[in-house]
């Protein structure tokens, strides 16, 4: 077939720069009247996108592993989105001076008070904070940047040792990616609360990356067939399976929250409790039911039916309910130790995010105009445009 | 009442698609098709009707869901009450993994005797199949003649010129 080729309209990237610009203004300001809340925000928006961008690399890897056949059509999506890690490294070090602000474990006033701060000490400190974090993106860089590279060279000369060549690439990023991000999630989200552990905490995150990583992937799908590019390149089964996943993701992210959830009530230790505590308190206990039904039961049930999962509008729909959710689930994960007198949101916290998630989109939208929107020569390709689901 | 059933055999995927389909472009009823591999386009053109499987399924794993949780309840709370850590008798957080459990053990029961009863399917039935090649590299059509359509001699033109390998009649 022949090369398809996407660009953003100027319009539309002009806009984005206008409101990255003035989220930048903003994000000052608020660092100045309230560097928590701001923070919080700043922290919210960098793991929720650089979320999106592992995912990327997680759903190219699990369709060399697999050798899946039907995700190969519209494997540039998730190429684009693993394309903006290095821009979230930049957020990152950016994070690096709001350790003040958002851990509490950075302040000796509360080693000093809580033995068990105390004895973390040895992996929560500041220094070691900045080290690991470069660490993690420099593994995650190299190895995208490895599958994308394979995935682009096919492009022009269409050799089957490419494909080869990213099946080991895709082995490497989930062996590294799974002790990274899990490590990554523990220092940036769960050391919120030095105090608080949970060893499923890992998979709980990676199941929210997951799964806003598919919605991302639903949503630019179907706009993407929407506004001409990909028309008549994806199909109806795409979107069906596309479905599929994630309606499959929705239960598993659903199984391990209620795996924390259960243990921890069942045992009912006050070192642990203390997690659920701070979150079921006045009007923070609104929060949980809503966001099980956005990341549970709304992708869970609307795409039961295979018709609902075949149409465009639905999939969209359901994509966007899922950021959505995927947002309120860090939200209750990082705000309620920065704030427990009530769930507040405001303009400080809400600039970051909206700032980041320009970046985002601003790449994601660049990086898909590079290459041609469709592996052209990949030996899967045809098998994948005339799939049937 | 006795039918009158014309098998047609094919030696390759493409002439037999396209004799399905001209089947049922002029009224010829098909009424089995055989193929040694899953041809997703026969579907359409016998004009299978979609499944109602899932409805099977969904059915089966609320009726498991309610079971298990109501089971749990009667158990722990009514039946036999017994403190567990302090908890209440009636604790519906300890009660979910097994309903969902006993969800999924329900829905793919119920799933699979749906099938195997409306298939019917059973321990020790011989398989119908027009040749035994049908396994291995050969296809085949059964079809019915609808009243009004085509007679049978122009139907059996119809399939050799779709390039039959092989024809003949069967009652049923």
């Amino acid at each position: 077939m022949s090369e398809i080729h996407y660009s953003p309209s100027r319009r539309l990237l002009g806009g984005l720069r206008i409101a990255s610009l003035i989220s930048v203004a903003v994000f000052g300001l608020g660092l100045y009247f309230d560097a928590r809340d701001t923070w919080s925000g700043f922290l919210l928006g960098f793991t929720y996108v650089t979320g999106l961008g592992l995912a990327g690399g997680v759903f190219i890897s699990v369709l060399y592993l697999t050798s899946s056949r039907w995700g190969v059509a519209l494997r540039r999506v998730p190429e684009a989105m693993a394309g903006t890690l290095p821009w979230m490294a930049v957020c990152g070090v950016v994070l690096l001076f709001g350790i003040p602000s958002l851990y509490s474990w950075s302040h000796a006033a509360t080693a000093e008070h809580s033995p068990l701060v105390a004895q973390k000490a040895g992996w929560l400190n500041v220094p070691f904070f900045c080290v690991r974090m470069v660490l993690y993106f420099a593994v995650w860089i190299w190895v995208t940047r490895r599958l994308i590279g394979e995935s682009r060279s096919q492009d022009d000369d269409g050799d089957r040792v490419h494909s080869s060549r990213n099946l080991k690439n895709a082995a490497l990023f989930m062996a590294t990616f799974a002790v990274t991000f899990s490590l990554a999630s523990i220092d940036w989200i769960q050391s919120l609360e030095p105090e608080w552990f949970s060893t499923i905490y890992a998979l709980l995150t990676v199941a929210g990356l997951i799964g806003s990583g598919l919605a991302v992937v639903m949503v630019m799908c179907v706009l993407l067939r929407a506004a001409g590019p990909l028309r008549g390149v994806l199909t109806d089964d795409h979107l069906d399976d596309l479905g599929k996943v994630a309606m499959g993701f929705a239960l598993f992210w659903v199984y391990i929250w209620y795996c924390q959830y259960m243990l921890i009530w069942y045992t009912n230790m006050p070192e642990e409790t203390s997690h659920y505590i701070l979150r079921a308190s006045g009007a923070w206990s609104v929060l949980t039911p809503a966001n099980l039904i956005l990341n549970f039961l709304v992708p869970f049930l609307v795409l039961m039916p295979k018709r609902a999962r075949r149409s465009g509008a639905v999939i969209l729909r359901v994509g966007l309910v899922m950021l959505v959710g995927h947002a309120l689930d860090l939200y209750i994960l990082i705000k309620p130790p920065l704030e427990a007198d009530g769930p507040g949101f405001g303009l400080w916290q809400l600039a970051p995010m909206v700032g980041i998630g320009c970046l985002f989109v601003t790449v994601l939208l660049r990086k898909l105009a590079e290459a041609p929107l469709v592996p052209t020569r990949d030996p899967f390709l045809s098998k994948s445009l005339h799939y049937h689901a | 009442m006795i039918h009158i059933l014309h098998v047609a055999v094919f030696a390759d995927e493409t002439s037999f698609l396209s004799a399905a389909r001209a089947c049922s472009s002029k009224e010829i009823e098909v009424v089995n098709a055989y193929s040694p591999y899953p041809l997703h386009e026969i579907d359409k053109v016998m004009g299978i009707r979609k499944t109602r499987l899932p409805w099977v399924t969904l059915v089966g794993g609320l009726l498991g869901l309610a079971m298990g949780l109501w089971f749990q309840y009667w158990a722990s709370a009514t039946s036999w009450p017994l403190d567990v850590g302090g908890k209440p008798w009636d604790s519906f957080p300890a009660f979910v993994p097994v309903g969902f459990e006993m969800t999924i053990l329900f829905a793919g029961l119920a799933t699979i005797f749906a099938l195997i009863v409306r298939s019917g399917l059973a321990p020790g039935k011989r398989p119908r199949r027009p040749i035994e090649r049908v396994t291995d590299d050969r296809f085949a059509l059964v079809v019915k003649r609808k009243t009004g359509a085509l007679r049978w001699p122009q139907i059996k033109e119809l399939l050799s010129e779709h390039g039959a390998v092989d024809h003949w009649e069967e009652q049923a």
